[in-house]
């Protein structure tokens, strides 16, 4: 500090070394009117302000609630817990078949690769926030009779009719769980490679979800693929449609395409960090961090 | 009280005194904001590669900076098709917004209890527009007679009520 100090500077400085404010160091402002204290004596002291009997006399003060004998307003009714445990149950919000199909038709999704959360995130329609417990997309069955595309989609929630409609079509869909981490990079993708971190490691199910995504009838990204092969096929008979054979696909290598559990991205593994502005990406070469990131 | 004043005077005198009142304040951020500590050299290794197979993974993930114009196909299964309707030979046009759909909207407004029906962009003759539209509207609304109002200037039309599929019908089957 070579020039002398403002008179600002010195207040702000000294401010920081000053004791806190205490109990110890408190005082009432300086000319407050003095309260008056409980009268006492013949005429001074009747009731102060505590009434003739009762239970405010006494001071027995009733429990909150309590409505001298009546049923309380409390228990009349049974309670209804909706918001039990609110802030931790997982959101789906839901995308329709007919909003997928219009967004292939309008060419604002590319088929020609898989569908993820993060290719529906890009388009700028679903409406996806990962910070009020929304975990992910709920394909739902409006307009399924009208979906006509051959798609590879991974979604976080849907049900049986919409899986049919799709491997009716020749395609493939996978139900995977993505942690709160995982979802906000998801997002947005370029925001998080800004940061020049490594990705991460997608972390496995909760313990209530993990009963959903290794169950091969709702297509669970850990279920047996054999397993899910047969559903497939038991799926087409309750149905009725013929199962498309997807051997003989020209787009096999496509449809097939999935993702490793830990990974987040497709064809990027975690551990890698991603250089967008010189287009490089760097690996580590420790061979203890390379199968961290694989465990 | 503190002895404020008496400090600040202490110090203006001498300003040498800040130094001992002076406290180490640490302000402790994250391990991702923190500056990086000792030699880089201790950090992991690691390999830089610039694979263009591997970067197409990187780039798909990217947003599109413009909403991409559709490509005409043999059918559109979800119901949307492209405007069809030659400009130059109509006396009104409804323009797609800038996702290519109809510009028709629901505004609900009196928490719910008040409906109109918005279609925006229409451009060129929008009386022309409300003289076709009113009747068809009425006609399907089975002789109801709706309150429209044209606002010129913004060149949109408002009907009382719910008529959004009704109207986009309309658009659709004349091609726009």
């Amino acid at each position: 500090m070579g020039l002398k100090p403002k008179m600002g500077d010195l207040t702000v400085q000294m401010l920081r070394a000053l004791p806190r404010i205490g109990l110890y160091n408190l005082k009432p402002i300086l000319g407050m009117p003095k309260l008056s204290k409980r009268g006492r004596g013949q005429h001074g002291g009747d009731k102060h302000g505590c009434g003739n009997k009762g239970s405010g006399q006494r001071q027995n003060i009733m429990r909150p609630g309590y409505e001298t004998g009546n049923q309380p307003f409390y228990l009349l009714f049974g309670n209804e817990p909706y918001y039990y445990r609110h802030h931790l149950r997982r959101q789906y919000p839901p995308l329709s078949l007919l909003q997928l199909q219009t967004l292939i038709d309008t060419d604002r999704i590319d088929v020609d690769r898989p569908i993820d959360l993060a290719a529906i995130c890009a388009t700028g329609v679903y409406r996806f926030f990962p910070n009020i417990k929304h975990f992910g997309i709920n394909l739902t069955d409006e307009g399924i009779d009208n979906f006509k595309a051959k798609v590879n989609i991974e979604v976080q929630w849907t049900s049986e009719p919409v899986i049919a409609a799709i491997e009716r079509n020749g395609g493939t869909i996978t139900t995977a769980y993505y942690d709160p981490h995982s979802l906000f990079i998801l997002k947005d993708p370029l925001k998080f490679f800004e940061r020049g971190e490594a990705i991460p490691r997608r972390m496995i199910p909760p313990q209530d979800a993990i009963m959903f995504y290794t169950d091969a009838k709702n297509r669970g990204y850990l279920a047996d693929p054999e397993k899910i092969s047969w559903e497939r096929f038991v799926l087409a008979q309750k149905y009725g449609y013929t199962l498309p054979k997807l051997e003989e696909d020209p787009d096999y290598e496509m449809l097939t395409e999935r993702k490793d559990p830990r990974q987040i991205f497709y064809g990027l593994e975690p551990g890698w960090v991603i250089n967008h502005h010189e287009k490089v990406i760097l690996k580590p070469k420790d061979n203890e961090l390379r199968e961290y990131y694989q465990q | 009280m503190l002895p404020v004043r008496g400090l600040i005077r202490a110090v203006k005198q001498n300003p040498n005194s800040l130094k001992y009142l002076q406290l180490n304040l640490l302000r402790h951020g994250s391990y991702f904001t923190s500056k990086p500590v000792g030699d880089p050299s201790k950090y992991t290794d690691y390999e830089i590669t610039q694979n263009p197979e591997e970067w197409k993974y990187v780039e798909r993930l990217f947003v599109k900076p413009r909403i991409p114009t559709p490509k005409p196909k043999d059918s559109y299964p979800s119901g949307w098709t492209p405007q069809t309707v030659d400009p130059e030979k109509c006396t009104w046009f409804v323009h797609r917004n800038k996702a290519h759909m109809m510009p028709v909207y629901l505004d609900i407004s009196e928490r719910g209890m008040r409906r109109l029906t918005k279609i925006k962009k229409v451009d060129g003759d929008i009386w022309a527009f409300y003289k076709e539209l009113k009747p068809w509207l009425e006609m399907v609304n089975r002789g109801k007679i709706l309150g429209i109002k044209v606002n010129e200037v913004q060149q949109e039309i408002l009907i009382h009520g719910d008529h959004v599929n009704q109207c986009r019908r309309f658009l659709l089957d004349r091609g726009f």
